[in-house]
């Protein structure tokens, strides 16, 4: 009972001074000699999900698992409170954050950040000839804009004030139609789908990518101070020289942002 | 569909019941000890086992998981992080998180053991003092008196109060997925994720209100057969 | 020789002398029976005597063997308390039977529970039972509660359930019967018959102290009359002196307060 006692406050003293660690014994030689990397993740495609066999699948799937391979370690998938992420990684129940996470100030704030890995962007597309003209935010206030209904899209043009002749649309597709028959000057849609459907040897031709209205990529998160960090970062340049990561991003239909 | 999702909230349920079954079997002896503690007349042990009940008591459960399962865990990435050598810092270093169903079960047993301690202090301070007594003139030893005449009257005393906690309990074990043991809640929540279905939440209602229905029912039997007398 | 003796008993509660030096004596077969207004310390002599509360000075003679001294009470175990303690049978003002225990429970717990330590419980457990019971049952015949055998307190009238806690006593043989107050939480018309009883017990030669506001019937069943007053006995004799020529101004003044 005491030594409970003692354990739960020693717990709350440590709770806030273990966010400002300085330099942590090497986190490498932690996971190895476990034999695993804790990897904590949420349901999320097509990053992280179950496939019709229930077999856990994904682009951050794969993809963890390449490096842990190269780690010489297993990798150990569990799913996590995402409101508790951080106290996971800090107090080692899991090891890093691997889960299409936007890298952010508040993930910055609160543990170390690989490189990003994958780019998504909310990007404004238009007529290939206008866009030399719509470079800047102010320039795209009196356009006709077109954007699926509850995307990210719709959210990005509101956020950006534009949304005074907003069309909304049933698809993304749809957006580019829209575009593409005049009856709206311009469409946001994601940056992936704005790269596979637009310019040449596409249906859309004659439309192009003015400029990006938001943008958001993707990190891995570590404890503060570890040095899986840089040897992860190596890793992902390797898996990106061998070709490793533009299969996978091909068969999840993602913008590496290497 | 529907199957599927029954066996699922099955599955998670199993977990719900684990946690239900193992706090009661572990908190209800372990809170008669904290009892004793907080009645004793050794005052050292009299305020410690005070202090435990009233920081149990006082804070949240769910606070009180996080603590348990995260706390170790950091104490031993701060002492790596700020290692002087000393003896007490290389011991803290070596601190990790418990398992998580182990947090779970000691959150759960601690904190419920903390609430029947009270309650059985109540039932205990309730029995007059002229049972104890009347236990003394006729030659029994304390335990005796204890068990022989004393505990069957406090446990008719409090199944009321212990009922209402036990039947409190079934419902609180859905903060264990707080530390994420995944009992019937969060395998509802995935089909909210996963299929986009929001019923299986509302479903896993029909689970707690059997099982507390049963609960009731049980307690509610015990009520009449303790009954035969007054007092 | 006195069958028991009380020496220069003193007991405080708090800053309270409740008690303050009490000495007397009595004999086998004696009846006496203390009274005296509320706060004169009677209760709490009786209890001193019976080890319910311990004194703070003096001794308990019991057949000519200190069982209580007030300057070695500390080195008492609990075990040599309790087997002191069977010596004397006490009956409490609230009854106090124990309410999940049928009449017949009531009255051989104790003793069952206490046969368990006879060397030979193991192979005769069914013959002392039986004993057990057996003598049960005649107390509770005696005093008039044959057909109540597998009744819970409950049940019972108030003088039922004295009768059964006056039986629970007797039934550890006990060498003296204290007795405190044990009419005063009864209706008036129902004292009778626990008197009865008690009167009964002393007919048969019990040695017994009784605590009592019932002075007719302390008159009565009494071979002597102690008058406690403000932790002290004040007054002692024949019911004849005290009743009818007492002689201290407070004996007096209780006297005309209490209805004969």
């Amino acid at each position: 009972m005491k030594k409970l006692a003692s354990l739960i406050m020693a717990g709350i003293m440590c709770l806030s001074m273990a966010s400002c660690g300085k330099k942590t014994a090497s986190d490498k030689s932690y996971i190895t000699d476990n034999g695993k990397m804790v990897i904590g993740m949420t349901i999320y495609e097509p990053m992280n999900y179950e496939d019709e066999n229930g077999e856990l699948t994904g682009f951050d799937t794969e993809f963890a698992k390449a490096v842990c391979e190269k780690l010489g370690v297993e990798a150990e998938f569990v799913e996590i409170d995402w409101d508790n992420k951080f106290p996971e990684l800090s107090s080692r129940s899991i090891d890093c954050i691997w889960n299409g996470m936007t890298i952010t100030d508040e993930v910055r704030l609160n543990a170390d950040v690989s490189k990003a890995y994958v780019k998504n962007a909310q990007v404004v597309v238009m007529n290939k000839e206008k866009v030399a003209d719509y470079q800047s935010l102010e320039s795209l206030a009196d356009l006709k804009f077109a954007a699926e209904a509850g995307s990210a899209g719709e959210t990005a043009i509101i956020d950006a004030g534009l949304e005074a002749n907003l069309v909304s649309t049933a698809a993304q597709t749809d957006a580019l139609l829209e575009v593409k028959s005049g009856s709206a000057d311009a469409c946001v849609i994601d940056i992936t789908m704005a790269n596979a459907m637009t310019g040449e040897g596409t249906s859309y031709a004659e439309l192009g990518i003015a400029m990006e209205l938001t943008t958001e990529e993707y990190g891995i998160a570590f404890r503060k101070g570890s040095d899986l960090t840089e040897e992860v970062n190596a890793l992902m340049d390797e898996l990106k020289a061998d070709g490793t990561l533009d299969a996978l991003a091909e068969k999840y239909s993602l913008t590496l942002a290497l | 569909m529907f199957v599927k999702v029954t066996l699922s909230l099955l599955e998670g349920f199993y977990t719900t019941f684990e946690i239900f079954i193992l706090t009661l079997l572990f908190a209800l002896p372990l809170g008669l000890i904290i009892c004793f503690g907080s009645m004793s007349k050794f005052q050292p042990i009299k305020w410690l086992s005070k202090l435990l009940i009233w920081v149990i008591r006082g804070t949240p459960l769910m606070l009180q998981l996080i603590i348990i399962y995260y706390g170790p865990g950091l104490v031993g990435t701060w002492a790596q992080a700020n290692q002087d050598g000393s003896a007490i810092m290389k011991w803290l270093a070596t601190w990790q998180c418990f398992d998580r169903f182990l947090a779970v079960m000691m959150g759960f047993v601690l904190n419920y053991a903390c609430y029947f301690s009270e309650i059985y202090r109540g039932g205990i301070e309730s029995i007059s003092k002229g049972q104890y007594e009347a236990g003394q003139v006729l030659g029994l030893t304390k335990s005796q008196t204890f068990f022989k005449v004393i505990l069957f009257q406090v446990i008719k005393r409090i199944v009321p109060p212990m009922s209402n906690e036990i039947i409190t309990l079934v419902k609180d074990t859905s903060l264990a997925r707080i530390i994420m043991v995944y009992e019937i809640i969060w395998n509802a929540q995935k089909f909210i994720k996963s299929d986009g279905l929001l019923w299986p939440l509302f479903y896993t209602g029909v689970f707690y209100l059997a099982f507390s229905g049963i609960l009731s029912l049980l307690f509610g039997y015990i009520e009449k057969k303790m009954n035969y007398y007054r007092g | 020789m006195a069958i028991l003796e009380i020496k220069n008993l003193v007991k405080s509660f708090d800053k309270t002398e409740v008690l303050k030096d009490v000495s007397f004596s009595m004999e086998k077969g004696e009846v006496v029976s203390i009274i005296g207004s509320s706060g004169s310390g009677k209760t709490t002599l009786l209890r001193c005597i019976n080890f319910l509360e311990k004194a703070d000075k003096g001794q308990v003679v019991l057949n000519g063997e200190v069982i209580f001294d007030g300057d070695k009470k500390k080195e008492m175990l609990p075990a040599e308390i309790r087997e002191k303690q069977l010596k004397f049978g006490f009956v409490f003002q609230s009854f106090n039977l124990f309410p999940q225990y049928n009449v017949i429970d009531n009255v051989t717990l104790a003793p069952k529970l206490i046969a368990k330590s006879r060397p030979d419980f193991k192979q005769n457990k069914a013959k002392i039972y039986a004993e057990i019971e057996e003598q049960a049952k005649n107390l509770l015949n005696s005093a008039g509660l044959s057909d109540k055998y597998l009744s819970y307190p409950c049940e019972l009238s108030g003088g039922q359930q004295q009768r059964v806690a006056i039986c629970r006593a007797l039934q550890l043989n006990p060498e003296i019967m204290l007795f405190d107050e044990p009419t005063s939480a009864l209706d008036p018309e129902i004292t009778n018959e626990v008197l009865k009883v008690i009167k009964s017990l002393a007919d048969g030669n019990m040695t017994m102290i009784i605590v009592t506001h019932e002075m007719a019937f302390a008159r009565n069943v009494s071979d002597r009359i102690v008058f406690m007053d403000d932790g002290v006995i004040a007054e002692e004799g024949t019911p004849e002196e005290i009743f009818t020529n007492p002689k201290s101004k407070r004996l007096k003044e209780f006297l005309s307060n209490v209805r004969m």
